[in-house]
């Protein structure tokens, strides 16, 4: 794993993410939600995303899975 | 042989999903989360799903030691002193720490994890896998029988998996795995 391939994977991943949400519902949630969703598409970070929604791990998960932003790996 | 695993909390979301998440305990002989993972999933269907195999003894719970928790942090240090990293959270740096001192596989979805044995020295021995290899698993050793031995076939596993989930592995990882795969199934 070399940092060429992890930069690669990083912008892949970045882009899945930004070209299967639904941006439509992620503009409608209250602004603290919207940032952490917005925050999460940009870096994948999960946890400091639920940190930032105010939201547990599994439940920000399954408001991901609902706004259909895929998790990469 | 025996296979043990140690789970984080990211991959056991999704994993709950998947249509062909019990084969998980073909696999392994064992999965262990930790009780901070126990915490973290108190959600259905999770939470269920979590609690039936304890109680089959598939999962076993593990208490973080404070040993455990000093080494985590450690491990935590280590990775935000290496700049090719992500930084390690405490829940996978203790999976991490778990998985060395058991020698169970580590599995977890999340970056940092799958590139400590990579870069961090004293965790170089700690065997990560995702879904993506748990899968590829699957079919290596005949969990998922596929259909044909193509890569349509093979491919169609992991498609399951990303839309029962909502999971997306990346294309040239996915295509990496694939074509191993199909290379081994074709020399059987």
């Amino acid at each position: 794993m070399c940092e060429e391939e992890i930069e690669k994977w990083e912008i892949e991943a970045r882009e899945l993410r930004r070209s299967y949400a639904n941006w439509g519902e992620i503009e409608k949630l209250p602004p603290r939600l919207k940032a952490a969703v917005k925050y999460y598409i940009e870096t994948g970070e999960i946890r400091t995303s639920s940190k930032l929604a105010g939201l547990p791990l599994v439940e920000f998960r399954e408001l991901l899975r609902r706004l259909n932003v895929p998790v990469v790996s | 042989m025996r296979l043990e695993g140690i789970a984080d909390t990211c991959f056991l979301v999704d994993w709950v999903h998947y249509r062909n998440r019990d084969k998980l305990f073909e696999l392994f002989d064992r999965i262990f989360i930790t009780e901070g993972v126990l915490k973290e999933i108190g959600h259905e269907p999770t939470i269920s799903w979590v609690s039936s195999k304890l109680a089959e003894g598939k999962i076993a719970l593990l208490t973080e030691s404070p040993s455990v928790s000093s080494e985590a942090y450690t491990l935590m240090s280590l990775s935000r002193g290496e700049p090719r990293m992500r930084d390690l959270d405490y829940p996978e740096a203790v999976c991490l720490v778990l998985g060395k001192m058991l020698r169970a596989i580590v599995l977890t979805e999340n970056r940092a994890a799958v590139m400590a044995p990579f870069f961090l020295e004293p965790y170089s021995g700690v065997i990560v896998w995702r879904s993506l290899e748990v899968l590829r698993e699957f079919i290596l050793r005949g969990y998922i029988v596929l259909e044909h031995k193509t890569e349509e076939s093979i491919r169609r596993v992991f498609e399951e998996y990303m839309s029962d989930t909502r999971h997306l592995f990346s294309t040239t990882e996915l295509n990496s795995v694939v074509r191993a795969i199909l290379k081994c199934v074709r020399r059987r």
